[in-house]
């Protein structure tokens, strides 16, 4: 009788344990990160007997958690990357649609710029027409501020994103490093049997970190795990945790992570992949500082253009044309670690060689390199650095002040900062210098049918080019300027006098004479402004491969195409983390009705083991009344 | 066979709902702005393609508001030289009436007063003001008007330039003709030489054609033809003796390929200067003719010096006319030229907003389609997420 009712509480107990954990999986059916539990039930061996052995009952072998643990790894690795990709998409899409929207793009302020400059052509001495190219100079000089303005807003929304991300990385390794000593005490403690929900705990936790950062991971025997990042370096190790952290780059520009181990200190920005952290710094590497690059590219160029060639015209009070646009000037930043106290100064000179890269000067002890800093690829150097000869090469001038010290190193940025800066100088409209600084004009008493067309300015530095020269013909095919030299001539050919540049076509008379002259005030010569209209249609940029807009179309479509890609990356990772994600939830998951089975199943076990115990009862009262009754 | 979580319903069910929703809404907005392309990410080659296509369209747009002032410019400068043509031909019409030895010297005076009438308005045209108050023949010097009357004729104070508009990116088409080119620089007898009677001859022999017949032999040179006792002697510069003869009257003189025919007799002494022509203005031609006019000469023999000088104003008054109509068939040429790319331009334009719209426009028939299916689909996920969510066994565990 005392088997039966010690089987009977056997089963009593391995029930109300089993129901137990049927109660904490339907509690924590919504809980992110948990697994299923099931009991481990196991007949209790007897002793044996003469009627054969009869067993002892029930008992719960262990709680056993069902979890799959590649399944996990890959949705570790699935996080990592979904969050990258998600950061990276994010922002690219907010790139893209600052650049490409017909409000806030620059294509349309660019058109509105060029047909302001044609109207100019057409009506040059017009005040309300030069009125209208200021303002829509300044209205296109205003869109490159605010597209600047945009992406550094989307980079100082990165530069937090990165502080914030790597304060939760750490408060992620910090935990971890507690829960892995929590784990190994109660794995040690629980006689063999497994700290299930710690485990949960601890995979879930790794899930967090993976989304931040790419992270690699080992488990050890007693359940704890150690997490690597980067290279291989180590973030949490058993019980301990390293940290992360945030500096300015050694030329204070961006940031820089850095993994501290103790005391030890390692550059990890390079090397971190995967994760939001991931993300923001890749978004930065590509879409950002590229796009900023660009742009300012664009400013640099269109500025120069415009002014070399306003420079090359006479504006409304009879005066040689300044600049049209405030140059933007290229930053130069020395690195942190530099010896030496030279400074470098440097200026674009060939706007048709600029990049939109940023670039690495460094010196050597005896001579200088320059290398492009997203490549690395050297670029060709001339010159020896001072302003007589200075160092020449993608386009740049560089001069070097100071004595450099073997190693010193200068971060330069030709184009990263020249769209925030471009700003219209000219205030006056009666500045712009529309008409050409030279006029010519045909002598009264000329016989010959030799007619002359109109200066074109070549060189506007010259200092006699608003002298009055004279080209008088001494034969049919020779000509003497201002009553020197002798050339010959031929029809239509260019003569340059004093940095104007002239053609004279058809048969001059002996005697002829055309003069070159300063025009006067208030020209209406177009030929200026033409010229300058013509720069919407010439190939300034990349070498000669590229308009302004056909550029700005490159800038535009190439941040598009990079947030296209993301959007279907982000798609593909979407869909693969979700598919991990049922399959893990398809062994670790809880499903209810599953739940309610096995509670019906386990409670009428239960409720059969309680009748053996009242069965039990029975036979005992029936066996004490039989001896009470003899 | 796959066990499925509850979780994973859920999952399934937001992110299927979550997709279709970002879908409707990316047609909705398709749909509202007729723009197929939202951001360049949409599809970043046509959004690139978009950027080339509006600025061509742009560019387009300028050449066509060119086109515009240059017809206006062309115009304005077709309609002053037309008029100025028609001046002249008056003025030829006026002197020819004039060189009648039957009229008096009140209707010479009253002929004159007539031609100097048409010589201001001359001056008129060559002073027109565009819409915008620059001066359409002082090349591109602004302030005063370019030509001022002088007493021999007009002067000149605008320059030689001429400025043009693009029609292209190749092409540019003058606006205008600088005044010194269309007024100023002409010339005076036929264009090569100009015959003039000494102011002393007594003889009444005057010029009725001359002109170089044989220009391989005409260098430029300046020669004196002399009479003496009905004997004629070619000199040059130099004193030299190029050419002699008998004077007949009416038979033309010849001598290094130039021909001259005189009537009249010429009195011994007499002389006819032959120089090369030279430089001389629209105004300063016609004011000569003018004064011819008007002071014919008393005496026959000051009547023979005005019919020679006659003779060279009228030969270069015809010069004039050619050399406005040739300017005018230039400036006809270039209105063609305009005309004929202000149609290329519109059909480029149509052409551009034909791809345009082939490369950024929305096709609605197909939005609407996906935008029902895609509402569809919405739908079926969120009934049959509620559908699921009621199946439970625990609603049966009484």
């Amino acid at each position: 009788m005392s088997d039966m009712l010690s089987i009977g509480s056997s089963a009593l107990l391995a029930y109300r344990t089993a129901l137990n954990v049927v109660s904490q999986n339907i509690a924590n059916a919504n809980t992110p990160g948990y697994t299923r539990q099931a009991v481990d039930l196991q007949n209790v061996a007897g002793a044996p007997s003469p009627a054969g052995t009869i067993g002892n009952g029930v008992q719960v072998q262990t709680v056993q958690r069902l979890s799959d643990g590649f399944m996990q790894q890959q949705l570790v690795a699935d996080d990592s990357n979904y969050n990258r990709i998600n950061t990276f998409q994010t922002y690219a899409s907010q790139a893209d649609s600052a650049l490409s929207s017909t409000g806030s793009g620059l294509s349309t302020p660019l058109q509105g710029f060029f047909s302001a400059l044609n109207s100019l052509s057409s009506s040059s001495s017009s005040t309300a027409t030069r009125q209208a190219l200021l303002s829509s100079a300044q209205t296109l000089s205003s869109t490159f501020n605010s597209l600047q303005q945009q992406l550094t807003g989307l980079d100082s929304q990165v530069s937090g994103g990165i502080s914030t991300t790597v304060g939760q990385i750490n408060g992620y390794a910090t935990q971890l490093a507690q829960l892995n000593v929590s784990i190994s005490q109660a794995t040690a403690q629980g006689s063999g049997q497994p700290p299930n929900d710690l485990l949960d705990q601890r995979d879930q936790l790794l899930r967090n970190m993976s989304s931040d950062i790419g992270v690699t991971t080992t488990t050890n025997t007693d359940g704890s795990v150690n997490v690597f990042v980067a290279n291989g370096q180590a973030l949490v190790l058993d019980g301990n945790a390293n940290s992360l952290s945030v500096q300015p780059d050694t030329f204070g520009q961006n940031q820089d992570i850095v993994l501290n181990s103790g005391s030890s200190k390692s550059l990890i920005t390079s090397q971190v992949s995967g994760g939001t952290l991931g993300g923001m710094l890749d978004t930065r590497r590509e879409v950002i500082d590229p796009a900023m690059n660009q742009l300012g590219q664009l400013a640099v160029t269109l500025a120069s253009a415009v002014n070399t060639q306003n420079a090359k015209g006479m504006d409304q009070y009879g005066q040689l044309g300044g600049n049209f646009f405030a140059p933007p000037a290229v930053t130069v930043a020395a690195a942190g670690s530099n010896t030496g106290n030279a400074s470098i100064g440097a200026t674009v000179a060939d706007t048709s060689q600029l990049t939109a890269s940023d670039y690495l000067l460094k010196y050597n002890g005896s001579g200088w390199s320059l290398t492009d800093r997203a490549s690395g690829a050297s670029v060709a150097l001339s010159g020896s650095g001072t302003a007589a000869s200075p160092l020449s090469g993608a386009g740049l001038q560089i001069v070097v002040g100071g004595t450099p010290a073997a190693g010193d190193e200068f971060l330069v940025q030709p184009t990263h900062s020249a769209a925030a800066s471009l700003q219209v100088a000219i205030t006056d409209p009666a500045r712009i210098a529309a008409a050409s600084p030279v006029q010519v004009s045909t002598g009264s008493a000329n016989t010959g049918s030799a007619s002359i067309g109109s200066a074109l300015v070549v060189d506007a530095t010259n200092p006699n080019l608003l002298s009055t020269s004279t080209i008088q013909f001494t034969s049919p095919t020779a000509y003497t300027i201002n009553g020197g030299g002798s050339y010959s001539y031929s029809s239509g050919g260019n003569i340059t006098v004093n940095g104007a540049q002239v053609q004279i076509t058809g048969t001059p008379a002996t005697g002829d004479s055309f003069t070159l002259s300063a025009n006067g005030a208030s020209s209406s010569d177009n030929s200026n402004a033409q010229l300058m209209s013509n720069i919407a249609s010439q190939s300034l940029l990349n070498g000669g491969l590229d308009t302004i807009s056909s550029a700005n179309a490159a800038l535009v479509s190439g941040v598009g195409a990079q947030s296209q890609q993301a959007q279907s990356q982000l798609s593909a990772e979407t869909s693969i983390r979700t598919q991990d994600q049922a399959q893990r939830d398809s062994v670790s998951g809880v499903n209810l009705d599953e739940e309610a089975a096995s509670m019906m199943q386990v409670q009428q076990a239960y409720q059969a083991a309680a009748q053996i115990i009242a069965t039990s009862n029975t036979l005992f009262a029936s066996l004490i009344t039989a001896l009470q009754t003899a | 066979m796959m066990r499925v979580a509850n979780s994973t319903y859920y999952q399934q069910a937001v992110s299927s709902i979550d997709q279709n929703q970002t879908q409707l809404s990316k047609v909705q907005a398709q749909m509202s702005s007729g723009l197929r392309i939202q951001t360049a990410s949409d599809d970043p080659v046509a959004a690139g393609q978009v950027l080339g296509v509006n600025q061509s369209i742009a560019d387009v747009a300028n050449w066509q508001s060119n086109a515009a002032s240059l017809q206006s410019w062309l115009g304005q400068e077709d309609s002053s030289l037309t008029s100025v043509n028609t001046s002249l031909q008056q003025i030829q019409t006026l002197a020819l009436q004039a060189n009648n030895a039957t009229l008096n010297s009140g209707d010479r005076q009253a002929i004159a007063t007539e031609m100097q009438q048409q010589l201001n308005s001359i001056l008129q045209q060559a002073n027109t003001q565009d819409s915008s108050g620059n001066y359409i023949f002082g090349g591109t010097q602004s302030g005063g008007a370019p030509f001022s009357q002088t007493s021999s004729g007009a002067s000149y104070s605008g320059n030689s330039n001429v400025n043009m508009l693009s029609l292209g990116p190749t092409s540019e088409i003058a606006a205008g003709d600088p005044g010194d080119a269309v007024f100023m620089q002409l010339k005076s007898g036929d264009g090569n030489i100009n015959v003039g009677a000494a102011s002393g001859n007594t003889g009444t022999a005057s010029l009725t054609a001359a002109g170089v017949t044989d220009s391989s032999q005409y260098a430029g040179g300046s020669y004196t033809v002399k009479f003496t006792a009905g004997q004629y002697q070619v000199l040059d510069s130099g004193n030299n003796v190029v050419g002699s003869g008998t004077y007949t009257d009416g038979s033309a003189i010849q001598f290094k390929g130039v021909s001259l025919t005189l009537t009249g007799t010429p009195a011994d002494g007499d002389s006819f200067s032959v120089a090369p022509s030279t430089a001389q203005s629209l105004f300063s031609g016609v004011q000569n003719l003018i004064n011819l006019v008007a002071n014919p000469g008393s005496s026959g023999a000051q009547r023979a010096q005005n019919q020679t000088a006659m003779y060279g104003a009228l030969q270069s008054l015809s010069g004039a006319q050619s050399h406005i109509t040739n300017v005018l068939a230039g400036v006809g040429a270039r209105e063609q030229a305009v005309t004929t790319a202000t149609s290329q331009l519109q059909s480029r334009s149509t052409q551009l907003q034909t791809t345009l719209t082939g490369l950024q426009d929305l096709d609605y028939a197909a939005a609407t389609a996906q935008f029902s299916q895609t509402q569809l689909t919405l739908q079926a996920a969120e009934q049959s997420y509620v559908q699921i969510q009621g199946l439970s066994l625990f609603n049966y565990i009484k």
